[in-house]
């Protein structure tokens, strides 16, 4: 086999990653054409957005920070996508597994490691409890999934700020916020001089045993049996509704999980008034992963890494950072688009093939 | 004048000098379409097509009749090769063009809108325009009867399409595409669904349009009726043209061996035994659906071990919700379904798997197989929860790749790689794998519906070789529902058959009957007495 034939077997193979790379690049590059046109400073854009978070520690230690809630909520979408069900319910779990770690922070006190698990664990519970109401009623009443999650993201939204507000609030801030967490309720820090905190291990841990469930388990091929084809799946005897559901109950656990982990790493206190949209970015990022959780914390490390570069870009420069949605939002559009660049994989299959008909 | 004669008398070519090129209706020279999976569909195919001839064009399932059809009509943009029509080249790039080019295509499934009556859907795409904005209604009909009368295919205007029978919807499918000035006709596998006289009226139709100037191109598996109807033939085999010709020197046999590049036993060599005890008894059985009609309307009847039953009916006259009632995809509104005595008539899918239940539904693609999943999860998906394959909460992958290397080594399915999903398979390939994974879950019972439909002849013939085996090796009773008289009878031990939901006859011999017999009862023209249709049950 000659080298060329060697090297397009190659590009055959790593199609996909090559892909995405192309993507991204393709998605600056745009940008970079308008950026010349509104901005005076374009290289320091450039600069900042591709250099900028990986020139301190702190820079670099926000990445991390926003992969976690990024990389939980993708978890969470990853196994709802796995039984094929679409739907927007991790936004309302996150949202509302915030409000269960407020009240669970403030009026509870436990032992230290003991109490931000048990916050956790419940937390988790009650993300995976909410999630699997719009499931349900799609089994039970053909409900459309989508709407009725969106539907009740609205409940958890207005429910969770009627607590922060009726009754969790400090009324000595200035806004809507609860107290200060205990210490002994917090996920310590562990990086000086940036906010990453243990959850990160605990993110490691989701990713590996979300995986095995997947990948590995009975209950995983059950689940990837119901949501590649439901007909086939009840056909071989598999009870789909169970599985559906449970899936849709662990992917509302892990929106869960990665808001208390949120709540208690980052803010040490709830005050969120709106939904902070992990949910939407985690459907992003779980097609970009194409269900894979094990992928997931690499693309939601590409898009904090964008998010990051982007807050740099508007700190430092004279552009907006609504121009860095525009730039993430193309990059997305890019790798979403699975045609790109299929016709040159198409004539390289076409001479493979040939070539491998003329060595036959 | 309709455009279809104004067609036909145009001057073809300025040079009448050679007559082959003005004989010649349709050339694709050289074809060549690699899809984007790297599969070679056509490589270099020509065919070449001459004015008022039936050409059969001939292939197993993946050999790649369909590619090259949709590269006729625009739907598959060809790698190489020229089309050329009545010795013109041209350049296809939609359905729409090939329209006007006078090619003229009838679906295997309808193109037609069931709510709308023969006539409006005749129209669709031409409609006569009356004043306004409204649709000359006087003369659509007008024209559906002239169209009809002129080609010897009167169908009542006003009638819904959903309520005219198989044959019915085939023959506004041909009018349809008449009317829109096709002179190439192109029919995939029109027999399929037709019952043997409505296949007979068809070939009638089709020879008075072929003397009328008319080509026609036939798409086909039954290799008797296109040896009874056919001209000329090209055979094409995994990608590539294998043989060409007239029809007169050719048997089915000969035909055959260049579909699949051997020689075809169609004989199955059934050997005589004497049945077992009652696998399956069925008493009763009521299902009303979702339109409230009775779908199956009391009927009873059993199989022994080792007696393959077929049920002989048109499409939708419950034979569907029969297999799928026993197998427990649809819930019996009364009755009872016994499997070796036991009254599983409310059991879970999974529970009937375990006792013994085994199933080929079908639709494959829906129900029989998960065609983004792989091949070794489609064939591990009834077992891979067993402790064979699993060590506690894991499953042992190994041990389902080795289950699944077996299947496909045992029952020959072609496939490069056994990770590549299902859905990259050839038809009859997929078909195998089914078969696979439904003969070897140590099933008592294995009900099969349409396990051939579709499939290349060389994968047909081993399914039913295998359907054959099993019932007399293994003492399995099976349930046969198939479409295809000629395998039903020659695979069935006993035939039943079924008219509106229930059972019209029975035949304990399915060697004492022929398809003419079984028609006139599918037709529901004759019915047996009470007492021959009681004899099913006993």
């Amino acid at each position: 086999m000659s080298f060329a034939d060697t090297m397009r077997k190659n590009i055959i193979k790593y199609f996909e990653a090559i892909r995405v790379a192309f993507a991204v690049l393709l998605a600056i590059g745009m940008i970079m054409i308008v950026i010349f046109f509104v901005s005076d400073q374009p290289m320091d854009v450039l600069y900042w957005l591709v250099i900028g978070p990986v020139t301190t520690l702190r820079r670099f230690g926000t990445i991390i920070e926003l992969l976690i809630p990024l990389a939980f909520c993708g978890l969470g979408m990853c196994m709802m996508f796995q039984v094929n069900r679409f739907n927007l319910s991790c936004d309302g779990a996150f949202f509302i597994a915030g409000s269960a770690t407020a009240i669970l922070a403030l009026y509870l006190d436990l032992p230290p490691v003991i109490f931000p698990a048990l916050i956790i664990a419940v937390s988790a519970l009650v993300g995976g409890c909410v999630t699997v109401i719009p499931a349900y009623i799609n089994e039970k009443y053909k409900a459309h999934i989508v709407v009725s999650s969106i539907m009740l993201n609205y409940v958890l939204l207005y429910l969770g700020r009627f607590l922060l507000i009726h009754w969790l609030k400090d009324p000595t801030f200035s806004y809507n916020g609860t107290p200060f967490f205990p210490e002994h309720a917090l996920l310590t820090r562990i990086v000086k001089g940036t906010r990453i905190h243990t959850g990160i291990f605990i993110l490691v841990l989701a990713v590996i045993l979300t995986w095995l469930l997947v990948y590995k388990t009975k209950i995983g091929y059950n689940m990837r049996y119901s949501g590649q084809n439901a007909e086939f799946a009840r056909y071989v005897g598999i009870d789909t509704k169970k599985y559906i559901l449970s899936a849709q109950f662990i992917g509302g656990m892990l929106a869960g999980m990665g808001g208390a982990i949120e709540c208690m790493g980052i803010y040490q206190q709830l005050n969120w008034e709106v939904h902070l949209g992990y949910g939407f970015d985690g459907m992003l990022i779980a097609i970009i992963a194409k269900n894979n959780p094990a992928v997931v914390p690499i693309v939601a490390f590409i898009i904090s890494y964008l998010r990051a570069g982007g807050d740099l870009v508007n700190r430092m420069t004279d552009v907006p950072t609504e121009f860095v949605s525009v730039i993430q939002s193309l990059v997305v559009i890019f790798i979403a688009a699975r045609a790109l660049l299929a016709p040159v994989r198409h004539r390289l299959l076409i001479r493979d093939s040939m070539a491998e008909k003329g060595a036959n | 004048m309709t455009a279809v004669q104004g067609g036909c008398e145009k001057p073809l070519c300025a040079n009448r000098e050679d007559e082959w090129m003005n004989d010649n209706v349709l050339l694709m020279n050289q074809m060549t379409k690699v899809y984007p999976n790297g599969f070679v569909a056509n490589k270099d195919v020509t065919l070449s097509v001459n004015r008022g001839e039936i050409h059969a064009l001939l292939g197993e399932n993946g050999a790649g009749k369909t590619t090259l059809m949709k590269m006729l009509f625009g739907f598959e943009k060809p790698e190489a090769g020229q089309i050329f029509i009545e010795g013109k080249e041209v350049k296809i790039k939609n359905a729409l063009e090939a329209i006007h080019l006078g090619i003229g295509m009838v679906h295997q499934h309808f193109m037609l809108v069931p709510s709308m009556t023969v006539t409006e859907n005749l129209i669709l795409g031409d409609i006569p325009k009356g004043p306004l904005f409204t649709i000359d209604s006087r003369k659509a009909v007008e024209t559906c009867m002239e169209l009809g009368q002129k080609y010897n295919m009167v169908l009542e205007p006003e009638k819904r399409v959903m309520d005219l029978s198989v044959g019915g919807k085939q023959k506004l499918e041909i009018l349809k595409a008449l009317l829109h000035g096709a002179r190439i006709l192109i029919l995939d596998e029109p027999t399929a669904v037709l019952t043997p006289q409505e296949t007979g009226e068809l070939f009638e139709t089709l020879k008075m349009l072929a003397r009328d100037g008319h080509t026609i191109i036939f798409i086909s598996h039954k290799l008797d009726e296109v040896i009874q109807i056919c001209d000329r033939y090209t055979i094409l085999r995994r990608g590539r043209v294998t043989g060409t010709g007239s029809i007169e020197s050719e048997t089915p046999s000969s035909l055959s061996a260049m579909m699949v590049g051997r020689e075809i036993d169609l004989d199955m060599h059934k050997k005589p035994i004497t049945f077992r005890e009652k696998i399956l008894e069925v008493k009763d059985l009521v299902y009303v659906n979702d339109f409230n009609k009775k779908a199956v309307n009391g009927i009873s009847f059993s199989i022994r071990g080792g007696q393959i039953m077929g049920i002989a009916a048109v499409e939708g006259n419950g034979q569907n919700e029969v297999a799928e009632i026993i197998t427990g995809l649809k819930k019996a509104t009364a009755g009872h379904v016994l499997l070796v005595g036991e009254d599983i008539t409310d059991r879970t899918i999974r529970e009937r798997r375990d006792s013994g239940v085994a199933y080929i539904p079908e639709d494959r693609m829906v129900d029989g197989c998960s065609a983004s999943a792989s091949i070794i999860d489609n064939l591990v998906a009834d077992r891979f929860f067993k402790p064979e394959f699993c060590k506690s909460l894991f499953v042992n992958r190994k041990a389902a790749e080795e289950e699944a290397v077996r299947l496909i080594e045992e029952y020959s399915v072609a496939c490069m790689d056994k990770s590549s999903p299902v859905g990259s398979l050839s038809g009859g390939n997929i078909q195998k794998v089914i078969v696979a994974r439904e003969f070897t879950s140590g099933a008592k019972l294995v009900v099969a519906n349409q396990p051939t439909r579709g499939i290349d002849v060389g994968a047909a013939e081993y399914i039913r070789r295998r359907l054959v085996d099993i019932s007399r090796k293994d003492g399995v009773g099976v349930l046969l529902v198939s479409a295809d008289l000629v395998e039903l009878l020659s695979v069935s031990d006993s035939v039943l058959v079924m008219v509106d939901g229930k059972i019209s006859a029975y035949f304990p011999d399915a060697s004492q009957v022929d398809e003419y017999r079984i028609g006139e009862y599918m037709l529901g023209v004759k019915r047996q007495s009470e007492e021959e249709i009681g004899g099913a049950a006993s």
